[in-house]
């Protein structure tokens, strides 16, 4: 089964080796920290959307945008 | 007060009585004479009486000062004499000026703080005014949109702010742009930031800090003498998603940008909830004295068919731009706040339709300059009024400047909250 990417909101001061450990142990794989914004962007296999995880506030899944142009009037 | 026993040689007696027996009796004991205080006046002090007589008694306290009594003496005298009560060494005593002084001088401390931070506080609630500055470097002939917002007379150019456009690069080869300070960095893998294979990050970036067409001497951007942060978030076929957004934002905050500009969507349905993540990075920035300002999006076909403002200009913390016609109109495209019980509102409109701009030699249809529609056109016109602000109000924060927009907004007749917001963003100040 092919990986999606999630974005992870973290609960506060959750960014630590145990926060690592369990989410690896989830068999997740973590993307990049966001230290800015306190987020995780993270890859699974499970579908996470939605999921109740230990030390993660919400889960979104990746979403496309495009440019705000619109062309000939 | 404070008070250290001292070694002048003379004892202070409480007595028991002050009758005449009493008195006699310790006289005698002490082989001194006393002098009652009832003589003392303003010019017979007790130093001056003791002088001569070696001890004074202050009748209405029971107490006897007395001089040059040996200590030995003394407890002899005490020992046996059952009219004294008790005795001591005089004291010598010095106003607690020290401590005191050192009290007020820390309370007249306190208070100066407290000042401070008052003036501090009112400067912050208060909108300050505008430095002072030269007048207007040109007044060059300008876009619709530019003399619509007051921009083509403001004094001010961005100088000293941060803007970051989060678009799909930037083409940095540019003619109008020499000299500029600009720094970017893509999210896209294999395409550098700096190429913008698609012409639209180009756009946006000279309508929110470009300045003047070099070849036909009109001028389209707004805040030209701001630091251009560029991130590529979108392809050179304009799509991308959100973890590079979101690892491009992280970054922009990292670099304490003042204004960020994202002239992109991702559409919503008809009564679907805004991004619990957007909603909570839009907080976060502006927690950080960072505006992000984005694109309410292109999905409507009206007059009949509005649809509801995209994602991530849904979210609360986000300020969402809708876009206007020359004639103040609202753009048959430009989304709106019709999930109003699920959140995702229009703040501000800005022009975009027929908005020229800077373009990239790297796009299909190279060219450097290009007349464009879409609310992404409207976006960097409030993000480059916001850098005005900004350079105006030095000290503003993010939640305030955003305020600020809205409050100076023109209020167009008969306009429709849902479509509008608060107005057609437009610099006030000179």
């Amino acid at each position: 089964m092919p990986s999606k990417i999630y974005i992870a909101q973290l609960k506060n001061d959750a960014w630590n080796d145990d926060t690592k450990s369990y989410l690896e142990g989830k068999g997740i794989e973590i993307v990049k920290y966001l230290s800015q914004l306190n987020i995780l962007i993270i890859k699974s296999e499970k579908p996470l959307k939605n999921k109740r995880l230990k030390y993660i506030l919400h889960i979104e899944e990746d979403q496309m945008f495009s440019k705000t142009e619109k062309g000939e009037e | 007060m404070a008070s250290t026993s001292n070694n002048n040689g003379r004892i202070v007696i409480m007595l028991d009585k002050v009758d005449k027996s009493t008195l006699t009796k310790v006289q005698n004991e002490l082989q001194v004479k006393f002098t009652s205080s009832a003589e003392l006046s303003s010019k017979v002090k007790i130093n001056d009486v003791l002088k001569t007589d070696k001890g004074i008694l202050l009748k209405n306290l029971g107490i006897l000062v007395v001089e040059d009594i040996p200590i030995a003496q003394m407890k002899q005298a005490a020992s046996k004499n059952s009219k004294i009560v008790h005795w001591e060494a005089e004291r010598t005593f010095t106003k607690a000026v020290s401590a005191a002084a050192q009290i007020n001088k820390i309370k007249k401390k306190i208070e100066g703080l407290q000042n401070d931070i008052e003036k501090l506080e009112q400067l912050l609630r208060t909108p300050q005014k505008p430095e002072e500055k030269p007048s207007p470097k040109t007044n060059l002939p300008c876009t619709w949109g530019l003399e619509k917002m007051n921009i083509s007379t403001s004094q001010f150019t961005g100088k000293g702010v941060d803007i970051c456009i989060l678009d799909t690069g930037f083409y940095l080869s540019h003619p109008d742009f020499k000299n500029r300070n600009i720094r970017g960095k893509s999210f896209i893998p294999n395409e550098p930031w700096e190429y913008d294979g698609d012409g639209h990050g180009t756009h946006c970036t000279g309508t929110a800090a470009g300045y003047i067409s070099q070849a036909e001497g009109l001028r389209y951007g707004i805040a030209y003498e701001s630091n251009i942060l560029i991130g590529k978030v979108l392809s050179d076929t304009g799509s991308g998603n959100t973890s590079a957004l979101l690892d491009a934002i992280d970054w922009a905050l990292e670099k304490k940008v003042h204004v960020i500009s994202m002239s992109l969507t991702s559409q919503v349905e008809i009564g679907e909830k805004p991004s619990q993540i957007f909603e909570q990075i839009g907080r976060k920035a502006l927690e950080q004295n960072t505006l992000i300002i984005a694109a309410a999006g292109n999905d409507s076909n009206r007059p009949n068919i509005p649809k509801p403002v995209g994602c991530p200009a849904n979210a609360e913390s986000i300020m969402a731009v809708g876009a206007v016609d020359e004639q103040y109109a609202i753009a048959r495209f430009s989304n709106a706040g019709i999930n109003a019980a699920t959140g995702g509102k229009i703040d501000l409109v800005g022009p975009g339709v027929g908005i020229f701009s800077s373009y990239s030699n790297n796009a299909k249809d190279k060219k450097l300059y290009k007349t464009m529609n879409g609310t992404s056109m409207a976006t960097p016109h409030i993000a480059g009024l916001a850098a005005l602000y900004r350079e105006a109000f030095p000290q503003i924060t993010a939640q305030d400047l955003w305020k600020k927009l809205e409050h100076d907004a023109l209020k167009i007749k008969d306009m429709l909250v849902r479509d509008f917001g608060k107005g057609f963003g437009k610099f006030q100040k000179n």
